[in-house]
């Protein structure tokens, strides 16, 4: 199992490297000079190249990957095309706001949608059953920004209960937070009730039940701990999507995170900008993944069960 | 119906058997047919040039009466009208994007199963590297890279949703290759592609479909969302997430600019959905009731 885990934890940089080299290729494709955008209207051959030098774009594409992965490295991500700041001093501090937000939603969907789903589950086809399944329905049909819209609309604008843009107080992240958890608290809830639904009609439900035990033991202590298992997976994917769908929701809601100023850059094609927020966004994703995986392994007896069973035929081939 | 002609029936058949009987799939088949028909005869309902992006002064920012169901907006265009151009740009990326990651994803999954080994290991591991990008991360890059626009934001949209149908496809393949019609195709003599397309592929199929209906929706929320964000559609091409995003400065005084475009994608998200949730249960009624 430990050679497992190293294995993952080698595989983990392995797998950002390649993945920044696949946004770097995808970056670099574009048309629009960034050189151009940053001269003056009137400019002699020799100011472009210098400029070209400068920033390292005369280079082969590969050149130019390897070198700004050695400066990333070292915590260096480049000078911003359009401010010509430290890229570092740009989106170092926006990170924490980005996951905060994406944590917090994540946390509430985990909390709430593992009681609805166990809610639907417990009375299946009852009217609350169906009530939750209509919304959670309605729920992932609906685009992210629109509920941050008619959100802002209602609660911001015409009832003013929320402040509207920013960040300062709690009531500034109660808008955000509610509208990037809503979609997935839908996704989140019906999963847990399959999954709660897949275990409530395993053979050891039915032997706990015919012991006689209550009720509450049997759904709570025998069928949960059961169907927790998958929930942990989708936790780590739901984590995933939130931080996604965050870029969208903190530049309705104007929130100083990567996705504000990831929107920004690509606008005004500030490459080292572009390149830092989108490889910051996808390490979070991959740690968290591995935290996940992991977890899971600890977690659950079968899983382990696998590493310890192929380490001990090994030993006696 | 004896026995006989109930074997006569083709797996497709007996799906469309099941799907007619539930009332769900039919309405929301039928509000899904109505919005392609909308797509389709835009031009006979609104001319694109002299309604749908012609701005008319005289008449801005009006809220809905009789001459302008939905009301008009920022440039005195008709809302209603834009929107049922904008179904257009709605079942494109829906279904366009769709059905090119899908396509994508079941030639990499078929080669993948097929020729197994060092081949099957590449195409994985960097179908694994793209699934460590979020997909919106994905159409980000994509969308910087080849600047906003149509094509480009079909483009985004498939690439992203190329990993995880590969991925599905593949388990599925897999499953099928082990087969003893595969060894026999295989013995025969028939080529790789005949084995793959003949044999493979129609036994797959409804994985396939369900796959296909599972992702229209996230890809029409998914394009109005970049084009919310100005990476998709350019205006004035008529788009609702776009509309939405012009719709914005002014939505305290004319909420119907909000309103209206944002129930245009809910209705045509939800009724995909709501199909294709249907779909797959017609397909396998063993699932019914689960997630």
């Amino acid at each position: 199992m430990a050679k497992y885990i190293i294995k993952r934890i080698i595989l983990m940089p392995v797998t950002l490297l390649l993945a920044a080299l696949f946004i770097f290729m995808m970056v670099s494709i574009s048309k629009t000079d960034p050189v151009l955008n940053m001269l003056p209207q009137e400019y002699t051959q020799e100011q472009y190249d210098a400029l070209e030098h400068e920033l390292g774009l005369d280079q082969p594409m590969l050149v130019q990957y390897v070198k700004w992965i050695g400066h990333a490295f070292t915590g260096d991500f480049g000078t911003s095309y359009s401010t010509r700041n430290s890229v570092w001093n740009e989106i170092g501090f926006r990170i924490p706001t980005s996951a905060v937000l994406s944590l917090v939603t994540t946390v509430l969907i985990v909390i709430i949608g593992t009681v609805l789903g166990i809610l639907c589950a417990v009375h299946q086809y009852s009217w609350i059953d169906n009530v939750i399944n209509v919304f959670s329905k309605m729920l992932s049909a609906i685009p992210n920004f629109w509920i941050a819209m008619i959100f802002m609309l209602v609660f911001a604008m015409k009832m003013r209960v929320f402040p509207m843009f920013g960040t300062g107080t709690v009531l500034h992240w109660v808008l955000p937070v509610i509208t990037l958890a809503l979609p997935g608290l839908a996704g989140h809830v019906r999963i847990t009730r399959s999954s709660m639904l897949d275990c409530i009609r395993q053979d050891y439900i039915r032997t706990a039940r015919s012991k006689g035990e209550k009720e509450s033991v049997v759904i709570y202590r025998e069928a949960l701990k059961n169907a927790m298992m998958p929930l942990i997976t989708m936790t780590g994917n739901r984590f995933a999507m939130t931080i996604g769908s965050a870029v969208v929701v903190e530049r309705v809601f104007a929130l100083p995170g990567l996705g504000t100023k990831v929107l920004d850059a690509i606008n005004a094609m500030d490459v080292p900008v572009i390149l830092a927020c989108t490889t910051v966004l996808c390490a979070i994703y991959i740690v968290v993944m591995l935290i996940v995986d992991l977890a899971y392994m600890f977690v659950d007896p079968r899983v382990k069960g696998r590493f310890v069973k192929a380490k001990k035929n090994k030993v006696a081939a | 119906m004896n026995v006989q002609t109930m074997k006569k029936r083709g797996q497709f058949a007996e799906v469309w058997g099941r799907l007619r009987k539930n009332k769900l799939a039919m309405i929301s088949l039928s509000v899904l047919l109505l919005i392609c028909m909308a797509a389709i005869f835009a031009d006979l309902i609104a001319n694109y040039n002299n309604i749908v992006i012609k701005q008319n002064g005289a008449e801005r920012l009006m809220a809905p009466c009789a001459q302008h169901w939905f009301g008009t907006d920022e440039f005195g265009r008709d809302i209603f009208a834009r929107i049922i151009h904008g179904a257009r740009m709605a079942l494109l990326m829906g279904f366009g994007a769709t059905i090119i990651s899908v396509a994508a994803g079941l030639i990499l999954a078929c080669v993948a199963s097929y020729f197994g080994g060092v081949v099957d290991m590449v195409i994985m591991r960097v179908m694994d590297v793209l699934n460590s990008v979020p997909a919106l991360v994905i159409s980000l890059a994509i969308c910087s890279g080849l600047g906003a626009g149509t094509w480009q934001l079909i483009v985004a949209l498939s690439v992203a949703g190329i990993p995880i149908h590969t991925r599905m496809i593949r388990s599925n393949a897999l499953g099928v290759m082990g087969n003893e019609y595969i060894e026999a195709a295989k013995s025969q003599g028939a080529s790789t592609a005949s084995v793959i397309f003949s044999h493979m592929v129609p036994n797959i199929a409804s994985i396939i479909i369900i796959q296909i209906t599972s992702t229209v929706a996230t890809n029409i929320l998914m394009g109005a969302t970049l084009s919310f964000i100005g990476l998709g559609v350019k205006p004035p091409r008529p788009e609702w997430g776009l509309m939405l995003s012009s719709g914005t400065d002014y939505m305290l005084k004319n909420p119907h600019m909000v309103i209206f475009p944002g129930i245009a994608i809910i209705l045509t998200a939800l009724s995909v959905n709501t199909f294709g949730d249907c779909l797959r249960d017609a397909f396998d009624p063993k699932l019914k009731g689960k997630a």
